[in-house]
């Protein structure tokens, strides 16, 4: 299958392909299972609940909670040398399913368990587009459109 | 006639064991240690290569130019990944070999050369995966070890239930001391409170001490049925018992319930193939890969309330000596990370009683678990029950 963008990992299944294909349209794709409706990540060929390959694409709302999150002080690898420290967090949709991402816009300690985030999308130095969250106000009322800019 | 779980029980005996020195050894390959190892077992049983029909390897080279080197034609022969839950699944599936007769003395060997060349458990080399089906998906971010999935197991565990590292240093300080009693252990000075507190983060809440240690290392076992266990010379340990659970589903991301469903099923497994009550267990060997997978072990197997661990095993409980001694050698974060096999090796030693100044009093169950996205369970004996 080919896809839009070109991302330095080795051949990724068709729906991880789908999803960052999704990501560098300014959409994040997540899964749900038309037969049983529980939504999934990381994308799969067959629903993790049910097992049923009825599994289909939804944009979700962008809005989350933080799950867990963790600072790395190691860099593992050369490409993450000027990064060290840096934080990886978990965040969960409110459509339930979770991501690995990092959260920008935040001080280290306004992280925790919790904290509510949206999405942003955007594309990493080597071109991967990815998504990151930004904490929200609990403000009911958003200012300011869904996903920001790229 | 099929296999019961209960005719399994005590089906086969572990009746060799042998170790390496654990260190910096640059000298030496994945085979040469396994082989080190394999010898050191084969001298404990008191049996050559010859008299090995079975082989299961992990971590050295591969099966073919293991055997081929050591002189070892096998009737049953495995190679399992290189991750630190196959340890518990080799010594199953090696049981389960005996018992159905598809060989009778099988050799189980694991050789492990990562120190020395350089390998770190995080950076795309041999050992646990833990959600890395999709890199796409988290290497752009940064998330790229086995070490920050329990980093952040334990970041929401504190948030959850109110621990602090604090209190999961009793881990690290408790195996050191342990460590200090074995001579095999790789690092035996003592570590203060004080000293943990203060030193590095790896991934942040977990110190370096959090972390298990890597080093070069052999481990091998060698399993025979019950009854060919009587002629030979050494102690034999009866494997009364082992259970497992895939939690393959839901382990891309840390697991909401810290995987104590899937520990819970396979402690009951393991205690009903073995004829046990969790009461009787007088010594745990835990996969230490990282502090907190103690804590996770624990309360899964339900020797602490959920979210109550890091309360559970202060005041020298799970200390030698205490209520339940974890990790008598020192487990993999203080006598070397031997990705479970060493872990086993101490539970037969334990139950021979040849465990001097470390020596649990009266040992006469001890269990071995390994939390991770396959969790597995073994519980050695002294005796068929």
């Amino acid at each position: 299958m080919k896809h839009l963008v070109e991302v330095p990992f080795p051949p990724a299944a068709s729906q991880v392909v789908t999803y960052l294909d999704g990501l560098s349209q300014g959409r994040l794709l997540v899964q749900r299972c038309g037969a049983c409706g529980e939504a999934q990540m990381p994308p799969r060929p067959r629903c993790a609940a049910c097992g049923s390959e009825a599994v289909e694409w939804f944009e979700a709302a962008g809005r989350g909670r933080i799950f867990a999150s963790g600072t790395f002080h190691k860099a593992y690898g050369p490409q993450y040398r000027n990064w060290v420290p840096y934080m990886v967090a978990i965040v969960e949709l409110e459509e339930g399913p979770r991501l690995v991402t990092n959260i920008i816009g935040a001080a280290p300690e306004e992280i925790r368990v919790g904290l509510a985030v949206r999405a942003e999308i955007g594309v990493g130095d080597d071109g991967t587009p990815l998504v990151r969250f930004r904490p929200v106000s609990e403000d009911p009322a958003p200012s300011e459109p869904p996903f920001g800019g790229g | 006639m099929t296999i019961t779980s209960a005719g399994l029980r005590g089906a086969a005996a572990v009746v060799g064991v042998g170790t390496t020195t654990f260190g910096v050894m640059p000298g030496y390959s994945a085979d040469d240690l396994g082989g080190w190892a394999l010898q050191e077992a084969l001298g404990d049983a008191g049996l050559t290569v010859k008299d090995i029909d079975g082989l299961i390897v992990n971590r050295v080279s591969g099966y073919e130019a293991f055997a081929a080197s050591y002189g070892i034609e096998p009737r049953w022969v495995a190679e399992l990944p290189p991750h630190g839950r196959m340890a518990g699944i080799s010594i199953q599936m090696a049981v389960m070999a005996v018992q159905t007769g598809m060989c009778e003395t099988v050799a189980l060997v694991y050789g492990n050369n990562g120190k020395s060349a350089g390998a770190t458990y995080g950076g795309g080399d041999a050992g646990d995966g833990y959600g890395s089906a999709a890199p796409a998906l988290t290497q752009p971010y940064g998330m790229t070890s086995p070490g920050a999935f329990y980093a952040m197991m334990f970041d929401r565990y504190q948030h959850q239930f109110g621990a602090t590292s604090n209190e999961l240093a009793t881990v690290p300080i408790t195996f050191r001391r342990h460590a200090a009693l074995n001579p095999g252990a790789v690092m035996r000075d003592p570590i203060t409170l004080d000293d943990y507190r203060a030193s590095r983060f790896i991934v942040e809440p977990l110190h370096v001490y959090d972390y298990c240690l890597i080093n070069d290392g052999g481990v091998a076992l060698i399993v025979t049925s019950t009854e060919r266990a009587r002629d030979l010379a050494s102690i034999p340990v009866p494997i009364l018992g082992f259970g497992q659970q895939g939690q393959l589903l839901a382990s891309e991301h840390p697991p909401r319930d810290y995987w104590h469903g899937a520990i819970d099923a396979v402690g009951r497994r393991s205690y009903a193939m073995a004829g046990v009550r969790r009461d009787d267990v007088d010594g745990l060997m835990v996969y230490d890969n990282f502090s907190p997978n103690v804590l996770f072990a624990l309360e899964g197997l339900g020797f602490s309330p959920v979210g109550e661990a890091f309360r559970w095993i202060q005041d020298g409980r799970i200390a030698l000596g205490g209520e339940l001694p974890v990790n008598t050698s020192g487990g993999h974060l203080s006598e070397s990370y031997m990705q479970g096999w060493g872990l086993n090796v101490e539970a037969v030693r334990q139950l021979r009683h040849q465990c001097g100044d470390r020596q649990i009093v009266d040992a006469s169950i001890i269990q071995y678990v390994c939390s991770a996205p396959v969790v597995t369970s073994i519980i050695y004996g002294r005796e068929v029950r």
